[in-house]
């Protein structure tokens, strides 16, 4: 087991921002951590990494505990923290190169290791400039290199795509998988909940210090009783196809907007035949009929009463 | 390993801050020269009168009360502060310290020998600081001794006094009355003008400014995100933090030697031949510097409040310690805050090398940088104990 926490409570005065938290992470996961801002993700990964005292509970990461291995341990763990932390008046190079002598990284093996986790995060061309020069993304970009210099074990991001373009944002979430893929286990947290949705393997959603639910996405997505959606795209849709499809016992809703019919039904009650066949009946040509299945937004919008972004 | 990298990398990055250099290297230099040239003035012709003179003798004969009344005189009152001192290595110190320019001494058997027709001395003891106001101090004495302010009535024999106390009014036949001229310099020595004077305090000053450093060696990873990474990496918080401190002390030596060297070469500044314990005494300054920024770090409530506390700070002890101009202290508050003033006791420990000044003043201006050191450390474990355990 990766990391091991049982029972962890963490105030800041009168509020709890870690609420007997547990939670165990398996070797090889790629573990998300979802919750909106101030959920306790930040305050649960620098608990973790020791960097937080806490007022009770039990941590083991990579099975010891932190406080009586602390090098030792922290050779095995790479962190990628929310904001940047790089230094902006040396280079790419000389950045990470910092962080492989801090690391016990020497000589050629450093020197390889630094080309390589450039090269990861695709700077080995801009390894000479400097990040104040960088783009936002390539900053980030760096901020991981950083991290994954001595190839560790474990590697924790806590949001690392935050302020980004699309474009770096897809290659981060890119490189994540790979790294994953190389055998190191990551704990990734974001209230972004498509990256999460799209790269973990399991989830934990986490509200005001407490997890509220975990599993794979679709256990998640199991949780809750969601009322499926779909939309009929046909010419102008009148009143009468508005009737007729009313008549389906299993629609719980039929509107008519400029996007097309908007059809809501119970979860796996998807009475798909019965619409296509009226729609032929009233004479209408099928253009298209988008499904919407139930998203993590969805699943925390129902477990909690609020939305990621809240 | 780790620990010289990290010194490394903060040389590194302290070395490309374009605009640290200017202020910490080019703006000293520049500032030497403009203030040694345009206050060459107050180390050779200034506006005359009220030189600050100490008088010391333990003699209570009535060659004192001769001496005492020709100083009163309403035309020395004009040129003359005279400042009475009541003990002679006080005196001595008091000059080396630019609080008296000059010190005009009696030995105890003054009135003895001179009762007896034997010869006298009168020593004018003066910090080589200037060649005008020795000068002028020893033509008004030396107007007393010639002038025969103090004789014998001729005639009258030995024991008997006549003094008026108006210069000028010699007699002949008086008792021979030596002048001793001396300055608490070595002898080949040549005054300090204006430009080695400055080259000292700029120097100094410029070193203190290096607070700044040490205030920034602690917030830069105490107050940024750069924190987590640090503190999440194998290393040694105190490592890190002595590996940083000696990179920012190694800025410090780049600094002390180029504004030394260039000053000696481009300027001609008399640094003495004691170039190493001069630079000794200016690194043992980017000590306290260092010490005392990481307090002011540590006690500020935020960046802002730190450096008006470091401008303010720095300005304030260069001006007591004279770095702008030489001033008198007295005996009064002055020559109690500048103990306080780390700039007084760095310009006094290179005084001491570059002119010899008097025995024990090196010694005493190490102890109270190294106290000042321990104070701001002091200041930093109560004030910042609770932000130090964050980071160590």
């Amino acid at each position: 087991m990766v990391l091991n926490v049982k029972d962890l409570v963490k105030r800041y005065g009168e509020e709890t921002a870690i609420d007997h938290l547990d939670l165990s992470i398996d070797e090889g996961e790629i573990f998300g951590l979802l919750g909106p801002n101030g959920a306790g993700k930040t305050t649960l990964i620098n608990s973790v990494l020791g960097l937080t005292k806490t007022e009770s509970g039990h941590m083991e990461v990579l099975g010891k505990k932190l406080a009586s291995n602390g090098n030792g341990v922290k050779k095995e763990i790479g962190v990628v923290p929310q904001d940047l932390a790089i230094y902006e008046d040396l280079t790419a190079y000389e950045n990470v190169d910092l962080f492989a002598s801090l690391y016990g990284l020497k000589g050629q093996q450093k020197k390889e290791r630094v080309e390589e986790a450039l090269e990861f995060v695709g700077l080995a061309d801009k390894k000479k400039q400097y990040p104040k020069k960088f783009s936002g993304g390539m900053k980030r970009r760096l901020n991981i290199a950083m991290a994954i210099v001595h190839q560790p074990k474990l590697v924790i991001m806590d949001e690392p795509t935050v302020g980004i373009d699309p474009q770096s944002r897809n290659q981060i979430l890119e490189s994540v998988k790979t790294l994953n893929q190389r055998g190191i286990t990551i704990i990734y947290t974001s209230h972004y909940m498509e990256e999460v949705e799209a790269i973990c393997t399991r989830i934990a959603i986490m509200d005001r210090g407490r997890i509220i639910a975990r599993g794979t996405k679709e256990e998640l997505k199991q949780l809750i009783d969601f009322e499926e959606k779909g939309i009929l795209l046909v010419d102008r849709p009148g009143e009468g196809l508005k009737t007729a499809l009313k008549a389906i016992e299993e629609l719980n809703d039929v509107e008519i907007s400029q996007e097309g019919v908007t059809l809501t039904w119970g979860k796996g009650n998807q009475p798909l035949t019965r619409i296509m066949r009226i729609v032929d009946e009233q004479g209408y040509q099928l253009k298209g009929l988008k499904i919407q299945e139930p998203n993590l937004e969805n699943v925390f919008l129902t477990l909690t009463g609020k939305t990621l972004r809240d | 390993m780790k620990l010289w990298k990290i010194a490394y990398t903060t040389f590194l990055r302290k070395s490309r801050d374009k605009q640290e250099l200017l202020t910490s290297i080019l703006l000293p230099l520049v500032l030497i020269l403009i203030l040694g040239s345009a206050l060459q003035g107050n180390f050779t012709s200034q506006t005359l009168g009220n030189i600050p003179v100490g008088f010391y003798t333990e003699d209570e004969g009535p060659g004192r009360e001769s001496f005492e009344e020709f100083l009163e005189h309403e035309e020395i009152r004009e040129w003359l502060n005279i400042i009475p001192v009541s003990d002679y290595e006080e005196g001595v110190k008091m000059v080396n310290d630019l609080d008296l320019l000059v010190l005009i001494s009696l030995p105890p058997d003054f009135s003895e020998r001179i009762s007896q027709g034997l010869e006298a001395e009168i020593e004018v003891l003066d910090a080589g600081v200037s060649e005008l106001y020795p000068s002028i101090v020893n033509s008004i004495v030396r107007s007393y001794v010639q002038g025969g302010n103090l004789y014998f009535a001729v005639g009258s024999g030995p024991g008997q006094w006549m003094g008026n106390g108006n210069p000028g009014e010699g007699t002949e036949g008086a008792t021979e009355v030596q002048l001793i001229e001396r300055n608490t310099f070595r002898g080949d020595n040549e005054p300090i003008r204006g430009i080695d004077y400055y080259a000292v305090t700029m120097l100094v000053m410029f070193v203190m400014w290096g607070i700044f450093s040490g205030s920034q060696s602690l917030t830069e990873d105490l107050f940024t995100p750069m924190k987590i990474r640090i503190n999440t990496a194998p290393v040694s918080r105190l490592n890190y933090f002595i590996g940083k401190n000696f990179g920012v002390l190694g800025t410090f030596i780049v600094q002390i030697l180029t504004i030394i060297l260039f000053t000696k070469y481009a300027y001609g500044v008399n640094w003495g031949e004691n170039i190493l314990p001069i630079i000794g005494i200016s690194l043992l300054l980017s000590f306290v510097a260092i010490s005392l920024g990481i307090a002011v770090a540590l006690i500020s409530p935020s960046e802002n409040a730190s450096t008006s506390i470091i401008n303010g700070f720095v300005v304030v002890a260069t001006y007591i310690a004279g770095g702008f101009f030489p001033i008198n202290h007295g005996e009064g508050i002055l020559s109690l805050v500048r103990n306080f003033s780390p700039n007084y006791h760095a310009q006094r420990g290179i005084f001491h090398f570059l002119y010899g000044t008097e025995p024990g003043a090196l010694t005493e201006s190490i102890l109270w940088l190294l106290g000042i050191t321990l104070f701001a450390f002091v200041i930093s474990l109560i004030f910042g104990r609770r932000r130090i355990s964050e980071y160590l």
